[in-house]
């Protein structure tokens, strides 16, 4: 195997494990990505998800926010074609969103602060010794507490 | 429980599981942002009160013992649900079953400041901060 074929191969795999990644959260922002794999800078994460959105793999979002200034937020998730390429690899569901598909403010929001929180202690795993986030949780089929 | 909360189910943000070094922590999240309004948050905390102490946990989730977190947008907003949370024993004594903290620690570039004490639980006067391993 010639070296290009092997740095293509690590390419192909590298991005598959980061839309696996976006799978696994199901929107994701730059500085999410940039924390989960732990690249120093935030440029270099936002590339990596621009090129995988700009090839088809990924939707992207924004996200406004006002405050003094109004800020634009990219929030990034798994396209159908993403999809297609993550399931070539083994059957399993796969969350994706539709071109055009439209997600609330109010959703996104809430969504990236649960992430935040989940990103937090998937972190502390390589951080404390012994400490292990066994298992997450968080559609509604599996969330759900019934009352009596 | 308020009038106008007649659920038959609740839905937390997220459930999971902490193992530290071989013990295991279940929690429920709630991310608050203020969207909703306190009396309703308060009769939220009515219902899984209620839940746990029908020990609803063990016979849904087949867990020993749980912790219901909320991460809140303010110091303030915190305080109000502490405060309601209190009522959810008539005698207004509060329960240990419930967790706060703002989102200002919950921060992806610092995650060890999420296990360090900044839980408060809803007990009445009671500013004592705790770890999430405690």
């Amino acid at each position: 195997m010639s070296i290009k074929q092997t740095q293509t191969d690590k390419k192909t795999t590298d991005s598959k494990a980061i839309l696996r990644t976006v799978a696994k959260y199901r929107y994701l922002t730059i500085n999410q990505l940039q924390a989960i794999l732990g690249v120093s800078s935030y440029n270099q994460a936002q590339n990596i998800l621009f090129a995988l959105w700009k090839h088809g793999f990924l939707e992207r979002l924004i996200l406004t926010k006002a405050a003094r200034w109004i800020t634009y937020i990219y929030v990034f998730a798994l396209s159908p074609h993403g999809a297609r390429q993550l399931s070539a690899s083994g059957p399993c569901r796969i969350f994706y969103l539709k071109p055009r598909d439209k997600r609330s403010t109010v959703f996104l929001e809430h969504t990236i602060l649960i992430n935040d929180f989940r990103i937090c202690l998937k972190r502390l795993e390589n951080q404390i010794k012994g400490f292990c986030l066994e298992s997450w949780k968080q559609t509604k089929q599996e969330v759900k507490v019934k009352l009596n | 429980m308020h009038d106008n909360f007649r659920k038959q189910f609740l839905i937390p943000d997220a459930l999971f599981i902490i193992r530290f070094r071989g013990r295991g922590h279940f929690f429920m999240l709630e991310m608050d942002r203020g969207t909703i309004s306190s009396k309703w948050m308060v009769a939220r905390y009515q219902a899984y009160y209620d839940w746990w102490r029908n020990k609803g946990y063990k016979s849904d989730f087949k867990v020993s013992s749980v912790r219901i977190l909320t991460v809140t947008q303010s110091q303030k907003r915190m305080e109000n649900l502490i405060k309601g949370c209190c009522h959810v024993k008539e005698s207004g004594a509060g329960s240990a079953l419930f967790w706060f903290t703002t989102m200002k620690h919950v921060d992806i570039f610092n995650p060890q400041l999420l296990i360090k004490p900044i839980w408060r639980k809803a007990l009445p006067d009671n500013t004592t901060l705790y770890s999430l391993l405690d």
